[in-house]
């Protein structure tokens, strides 16, 4: 009873959202392609057609959170220009600190764009422990192409959102070792 | 037990001490020394922080509250990556895409595509472009002090009449670089080999294969950038890219055709074909004139062994 009261609320919450249709495809996109990745094997057997549909559903993310998701959503977009004299600039751009970003499609969006590359790090540890080199040219290019994104967008935000959350888990983690080791503690016990 | 021996302790190496006697004795360090440290404040912004609180607790053994928030900043994180690159931040003000419709991003960049495409299909669609670039190039080499091996003296009453008007700004913009064509090429080209392959491991000569030629690409662009010019490495990386469609034509048609007689004519005029295109590109996107030859023999090998390999499968 309590855990459908807790998914109704999570579906409320979700079509909160300013963009509900640019947040699914953000969503779908971004967990399809990590979910064909570790269960499409057991839907066929063909390798090739697996390792395709990956990078085609990685290909698609990188160009729909880069394009589509990032300024729809939080209002940030960064690109590669070539000037003139065909140096490459990269831009960040930022929204007018006067739009209304939409909470619930910015939570999201930062909360998945900094947790895709991380689960994909962790499927790189395991393939390599498990030997599965042929996985691992997928993991790498899941890796390069999400952190592209997590790193560029992180930069149009000037790192506002990864500096809160190192401070929070560094925070977190020194704060509970320092409370642990504390001497008054121990004393006052 | 009996191997314990106590140990005399050095209070400079221990920190617990040595933090202590910060706080105990702030004033050791002479007056100039604080003022060139305010002026670094960035590093030692801990240090502040910790005297003041030291005047308000003298109590307390150790101030743990100090410890548990400290402020991270990771805004410079990305400094070194970016280091030799030009940044531009933009603050978003009115009139531009950032709330354009999904629909006009998508054919904005099918549109690119397309272009490109056309590009290597027709490659001399790109010769006038191509001469205007290399004339603008050669007057940048000129003002750079680039050594060609052409004698600047010689070719000088040519570069004054400035051709690069016939051209308008738009027709490069066009040309800017993706990896769409790229991706798709490559991994159309490595079912076509892994498929062909006649052992029972295609899924391996498939990865190997993908891998291979995106290892290879990488090689070619690096080697076109190092050369100088105005090209980036993923212009490179893009053009060469691009250039790989007619060497996918002639490997289908090898899928269905078995004679090596056809099979070697296709090979000879689908690869002079891509390295026709290839070269046009690179001379547009900016390759110095003198190194066409330099930047294009790499790329020529590729595509030519790319080419055996859909022929004797």
């Amino acid at each position: 009873m309590s855990e459908q009261q807790q998914e109704r609320t999570l579906f409320q919450r979700l079509s909160e959202s300013s963009h509900p249709i640019a947040l699914i495809f953000f969503l779908g996109i971004r967990i399809s392609s990590l979910l064909a990745y570790l269960f499409g094997l057991l839907f066929t057997k063909n390798f090739i057609l697996l390792f395709i549909t990956v990078i085609l559903l990685l290909a698609a993310d990188f160009w729909n959170v880069k394009n589509i998701s990032g300024r729809l959503l939080v209002g940030l977009r960064w690109w590669n220009e070539t000037d003139q004299n065909g140096d490459s600039i990269w831009v960040f751009e930022t929204a007018d600190p006067n739009r209304y970003i939409n909470p619930i499609d910015s939570k999201v969006f930062w909360i998945l764009l900094y947790s895709t590359p991380a689960l994909w790090i962790a499927l790189a540890i395991f393939a390599v422990l498990k030997f599965e080199f042929l996985s691992l040219i997928l993991v790498i290019i899941a890796i390069s192409l999400t952190l592209t994104n997590t790193l560029a967008f992180s930069k149009c935000d000037k790192f506002g959102k990864a500096n809160n959350i190192a401070t929070d888990m560094f925070g977190r983690v020194s704060g509970g070792l320092l409370n642990r080791i504390n001497p008054l503690n121990f004393l006052n016990r | 037990m009996s191997g314990w021996k106590p140990v005399s302790v050095d209070p400079n190496e221990a920190d617990d001490f040595d933090l202590g006697q910060d706080l105990i004795e702030p004033d050791v360090e002479p007056p100039q020394s604080t003022s060139a440290k305010a002026k670094t404040s960035q590093p030692t912004q801990q240090n502040p922080q910790l005297a003041s609180s030291s005047d308000h607790n003298n109590n307390s053994f150790f101030n743990f509250t100090s410890f548990t928030a400290p402020k991270i900043d990771l805004s410079n994180t990305l400094n070194p990556i970016l280091q030799k690159e030009q940044v531009k931040e933009l603050r978003f003000s009115g009139g531009d895409t950032l709330d354009e419709p999904v629909w006009k991003t998508l054919q904005r960049d099918i549109h690119s595509i397309g272009i490109k495409l056309f590009s290597v299909i027709w490659p001399a669609s790109l010769s006038k472009l191509a001469k205007v670039q290399q004339h603008n190039l050669l007057i940048y080499a000129r003002n750079t002090g680039v050594n060609l091996g052409i004698n600047y003296d010689e070719v000088t009453n040519n570069l004054e009449n400035d051709i690069s008007s016939t051209i308008d700004d738009s027709d490069l913009k066009k040309l800017d670089w993706d990896l769409w064509g790229p991706l798709v090429f490559i991994l159309l080209f490595s079912v076509i080999v892994g498929v062909l392959s006649p052992t029972t491991s295609n899924s391996v000569v498939f990865s190997g294969v993908f891998t291979l030629i995106w290892v290879t690409f990488a090689i070619i662009a690096i080697n076109i950038q190092l050369l100088g010019g105005t090209i980036s490495f993923f212009s490179a990386l893009s053009t060469t890219g691009y250039a790989l469609f007619p060497l996918l034509i002639s490997a289908t048609v090898s899928i269905f055709v078995k004679l090596f007689l056809v099979r070697f004519l296709l090979f000879v005029v689908f690869v002079s074909w891509s390295i026709y295109a290839a070269t046009l590109n690179l001379k547009v996107n900016g390759v110095l004139p003198g190194r066409i030859f330099l930047a294009i023999y790499p790329v020529g090998l590729v595509y030519a062994t790319l080419g055996w390999l859909c022929v004797i499968t």
